[in-house]
Parts: C-alpha cells; structure tokens; sequence
C-alpha cells in the first residue's frame, strides 16, 4: 500500500487553563492520501481545528501540549522528528493552510502582492540556503502574478497592488489561496475557508479549490461544521466529537448509511430544501464541556441508544464494512 | 389580511469623509406580512436584510417611504405612541453574546420589556419572567444567573423570551440561530415554530441560510443590493424561481446529498458596493441573461403567478 501523505497517530493533545486541563484531542488517527480530499467535519469545540493547526505545529506551546505517543508524519517522516530547518522548509512547500477569516489573516499594512511574495522569499531561501539576490526579486514577482492568475483573478498586476481592506471577501480569500499554494504544496490544510463567505462566493472558492486540486495534484484537508460543503467537496469524511473521531467513511456512504448515533442526529437536524414538510429531528443537550467530557463514549448523554457500557467503556474506531470505520458500542 | 405593510421603503445613508456619498442600503421595498405568517427574507451580505429588519421597526427610521402596521402608518406616530407599540412588535438579533447585557441578570433582562410597558407589580413581573423562561426550555435557576454562565443556544433561549414576554404580535427574527451549531440550531428552530403557532406570531425571518429560511417560513423574499427582487410562497420560490438571482441562489447552495453536487456552471462576480450600485437591474452585470434593455432601464415587478413576482424584463416578454 502506497506511504499516505499524511498520516495521524494516536494525536492527543491538551491546553493548560485555569480552569483545568481541556483535552482537545484523545487519540485521533487518521490519514489523508494523495489526490484526494478529506473532509473534517464536527461541531465548535470538537478539535477540528486544534488538529489541523497540529500537522503544523501551530498551536501555541504552552498552554497547548502535545502527549507523548502522538505521531503526525508527511510523506513518511514524522515532522516531530526533523530539523527546524527542514520542518520550515515543510510549512509552505510541502504542507499550506488557509483560514476562515481572510480579512483577519492577511495583513492590513501590507499589498497582498508583497504578502505573497514574503513566503514565496522565504521558501527560495530555505531552499538555497541563501540570501535573496537582486535577480531573485524578479522572479519573486514572476511567482507572485503566477500564484495570483492560478487562483484565476482576471487582473494580477492590479490586485498585487491592493491593500486587504481594498479587496472583497471572496477576493482576499483568493489571495489567501494564492499564498498558500505558491510552492505548490503537496498538502492544504483548509480551516472552514468559506464558511465566512456568501453562498454564490462560497460556491466560486469551491471549484477553485476543486480545480486547482486537479491541476497542481494537492491533497486537501477540509476542516467544516457544514455538512452541505462537505457533501459537496470531499471524497472521504471524518466526524469529530470532543476530541475523537467517531465515524469515517467514504462521502456517499456517510451520508447514504451513517452509522453513529451523532452522524445520524447531525443529518437529522439540517433543514433540507428536498424535505420542508417534516419536521428537522433535534439532538438532545448540548456538546460537553472538553474539560470534564463525559466518561466512556463522550456521546452516551445525547444518544437515544446509549447502554449500560457506554458510560464505561470508550469505542475503539473499528472498520464495519470496507472503508467505513465507526466507534460505537452498537456495532 | 395584512398584518404589516411596507410600502416604497428607502434608507439611504450619507457616508460623509471627503466627497458625501449616498449608501443605498434600502431602495424602494415594498412587501406584506399577513396575520400568522412568516415572510422569510433571503438574500447574501450587503443586500440590505439587517437594514430591513431594524427598519420595519423604526430602529432606524427609513428615509422615505410607508409602513403599515395594522393599517396604521408607524413612521408618522409620535413617539409616545410608538413606545406603546413596541410590546407588540419585537425583534430577536443574530448574536447571542453582544445582544443580552453582560451586567444584567436574566431575570432583569427578560422582565425589561414588561417594566417598558408600564408593568410595576413585582409579583407579576416575576411570575410573567419564569413562565417564559420556561416555555423557552430554561429553568427557574436561570433567573438569577448573568448571560456569560450560558450556552450559546442558552442565550439565544433568552434572547427569544424576552422578545416574546410583552406578548408581541409580530417578531423580526435577524439570524436567530446563524452563530449557533448545527445540532442546537435545529433546538431553538423548532422551538421558534412551536411558540409562534401557540402564541399566534407574524414574523419575518431573516437569514443568508436559504434551508433554514425555507424550512421556516411560508413565503420568500430574496434581496439584492437592496432592493427585493423577487417575493413568492416558499414552494413556488423552489420549484419555479423566476428571477436570475434566485435562480444562481439557489444553484449555488451545497445540497446535504453528495450525489447530487452542483453541476459546474460558473456564477461570476460579487454583489455590487451599495454607494455605486449599476444602473437598471442591479443584476445585470452578474446575469446570464443580461439583455440591452437591463443595462439602463429598472424592471418592474411582474406577476408570475397570482402571489408570485419577480422584477426582472425578461418576464414582460
């Protein structure tokens, strides 16, 4: 079987706060092979995030602290492991994340040309070693009209000239987009990029994301609460809840035989334009507090088929039947 | 017949700083509300929604134009008369955290609007707060406690009862569950249907999410650029939009059905500044039917079927 690209083992990490200790993830696998994209779905406080901002090493340390037997390897070699200069080297190359809010991810006081141009610099650099040189500027710049008309912005010279603020929500998320697929990264990490975004935006970003996948050969991890955009984008789903993944399945299969109880109740609670008579069927309660999560499987409070050992025991996520791995006491 | 009636509304806004400019947030809406209806209004950021909604309660007063609230011109009432009105419309805002007042304790912030009416009797004020509290599924022991000790569809919750404490007849509803999760959103929209068909509500619910404003509501209005563009029963709006806007809308939101993925057709362009909107339709640099006519002359509201009309020109063929 081909090295996945990414692959996540056993990831437990915790945040030191003055309440306690919230345990953000506990124990999560997973894996995201090439060409494809993995959609991460799950409610606020699930650890989507955290887990997305891990495989970079982006959370702030302290009061975030990864445990120890928690593995994230790319390409096959575990990012824990390696160099600073080589894991710097991974951050934009090998491995780009894009955020939900563009305008609070770009930088006001600088030209989104010159924004990407920084990390498009900075990567030349690691690469060689060495400082920029004066014919290094223009192909910089070459790099940054090229980054800017992948994103399919009719106007780069122009564009590169703008300031944020100048552009609209759907453009800087573009620009965003452009900057982190400069180096053309093998891997893109996307954190809820268009849940900021209108409908008709959203649905532009969308196919942009979908054809630059194709055309650069990038896998993307497609962190979302909305369940629609992942049935729209992704081949492969996880489910989050408090920290663990729950349910993974192929897209169709998730949504056609959910398995868990909280896949289930999620569907059942989403208004659907193809179901207005009924009733949208509500999930009990409320998503448990991540310091003190419930004991044995997270979800026994909400679920209408919870059991005795359920309050017990913790679900090991199992495979039912090819490509569909679930952790529930039921199966 | 009509509960509310808004006639011609505009609400321009002057940005001064150098040049003044004029903000067209609202131009010319007209539409009706009747009695035990929800009119959803759907439409994406900038289109004039939340101007709408604090308008048609004269939050804001509109810069011109009429609004009928049981046949009375509201816009026209002294103001000690429209304080007299406000427990019979109310509103619900979009978000649970900036809308309740951090320093106030529940029990303070859902009785207000009773003491606002002129309600003195403590015993009723607090009798009044608890029944309410507990119709929106809050306990007793929510009255004491401050907004920051709750749940984001706790505060919601709150938010809900107080609007609904006077009593009201008609509430605005402003993206009542747009900053709450998928599985507590479908708590508190259930819970708003139930308590409008027991307390007899008219609403006008807004929402950029067209499923919730679909599941919500019994007829739609879709706005761009602010103005409406088209107005129809929920059903009518799906199985047959007649405007080009509605119809990319629609198009463009995911279906929970990965078997069902859009197919690619390719929607250009972003909703146009509210200081410069184009002349004519304002959708005319976005539509793929765009025609000559549609660059310089504004369409009018054409019927497409008797509770159904769209402005757009290439119905008055």
């Amino acid at each position: 079987m081909a090295t996945p690209l990414l692959s996540l083992e056993n990831v437990r990490l915790e945040f030191g706060t003055e309440q306690g200790i919230v345990h953000a993830l506990r124990g999560v696998d997973l894996t995201v092979g090439t060409n494809e994209v993995v959609g991460l779905v799950g409610e606020s406080g699930c650890g989507k995030t955290v887990l997305g901002l891990s495989v970079l090493d982006l959370n702030p340390v302290p009061p975030a602290n990864l445990l120890p037997g928690s593995r994230i390897l790319f390409q096959g070699r575990d990012l824990a492991k390696l160099p600073r200069n080589e894991f710097a080297l991974v951050r934009g190359t090998g491995i780009s994340m894009i955020f939900q809010e563009p305008a609070s991810s770009l930088n006001p006081v600088f030209t989104v040309g010159d924004q990407i141009a920084e990390s498009i610099r900075l990567r030349i650099q690691r690469q060689q070693n060495s400082q920029p040189s004066a014919p290094l500027s223009q192909t910089v710049n070459q790099e940054v009209l090229e980054a800017l008309k992948l994103v399919r912005i009719a106007d780069p010279e122009r564009v590169a000239r703008r300031y944020p603020h100048e552009l609209s929500g759907g453009m800087k998320q573009r620009a965003m987009i452009a900057m982190a697929m400069a180096a053309k990264p093998s891997l893109l990490i996307a954190d809820e990029p268009t849940t900021a975004l209108d409908v008709t935006i959203q649905a532009q970003i969308l196919r942009l994301m979908r054809d630059l996948m194709k055309e650069v050969r990038t896998s993307i991890l497609f962190i979302t609460h909305d369940l629609g955009v992942i049935a729209e984008i992704a081949d492969r789903v996880a489910v989050m809840y408090t920290g663990r993944i729950v349910e993974e399945a192929n897209v169709e299969e998730l949504f056609k035989e959910p398995l868990h109880p909280y896949t289930q109740g999620l569907l059942a609670s989403l208004p659907k334009l193809s179901e207005l008579d009924k009733e949208i069927q509500q999930l009990p309660g409320s998503v448990p507090d991540a310091i003190n999560p419930p004991e044995g499987c997270s979800f026994h409070p909400r679920c209408k088929f919870a059991m005795d050992h359920c309050r017990t025991k913790t679900p090991e996520l199992k495979t039912i039947k090819p490509g569909h791995k679930v952790a529930c006491h039921l199966y | 017949m009509k509960h509310y009636s808004v006639g011609g509304t505009s609400y321009l806004a002057k940005r001064l700083g150098g040049k003044e400019k004029i903000v067209h947030a609202l131009d010319g809406v007209s539409f009706d509300v009747n009695k035990d209806e929800t009119l959803g209004v759907v439409g994406e950021s900038g289109c004039g929604k939340t101007t709408l909604a604090r308008t048609v309660l004269l939050l804001t007063p509109p810069t011109s134009g009429t609004i009928l609230f049981e046949d009375c011109d509201i816009t026209k009432l002294p103001s000690r008369d429209l304080r007299a009105l406000r427990s019979k419309i109310q509103i619900v805002f979009q978000d649970p955290i900036s809308s309740l007042d951090p320093r106030m304790r529940v029990r303070d912030i859902v009785s207000e609007p009773l003491i606002g009416a002129g309600l003195r009797d403590q015993k009723v004020l607090r009798e009044r707060t608890e029944a309410m509290l507990e119709r929106v599924g809050l306990s007793r022991d929510a009255m004491n406690r401050f907004p920051h000790q709750f749940s984001g569809g706790q505060r919601q919750r709150i938010g809900i009862a107080r609007a609904l404490v006077c009593e009201p007849e008609f509430i605005v509803l402003d993206e009542p569950t747009s900053a709450l999760d998928a599985s507590i959103q479908a708590q508190v929209l259930n819970l708003l249907r139930k308590l409008r068909k027991d307390m007899r509500l008219s609403s006008m619910f807004i929402s950029h999410n067209i499923n919730v404003v679909c599941y919500m509501s019994e007829r739609i209005a879709v706005m761009y650029a602010g103005e409406m563009v088209e107005v129809g029963p929920t059903r009518e709006i799906l199985s047959n939009p007649s405007h080009p806007y509605t119809q990319t809308l629609l198009a463009a939101v995911p279906k929970v059905d990965p078997t069902r993925r859009r197919a690619d057709t390719e929607i250009i362009g972003e909703q146009p500044s509210p200081v410069s909107p184009p002349s004519g339709c304002r959708f005319h640099p976005r539509c793929p039917f765009v025609m000559d006519k549609c660059r310089t002359v504004k369409p009018d509201q054409i019927a497409v079927s008797p509770n159904h009309w769209a402005s757009c020109h290439l119905l008055s063929k």
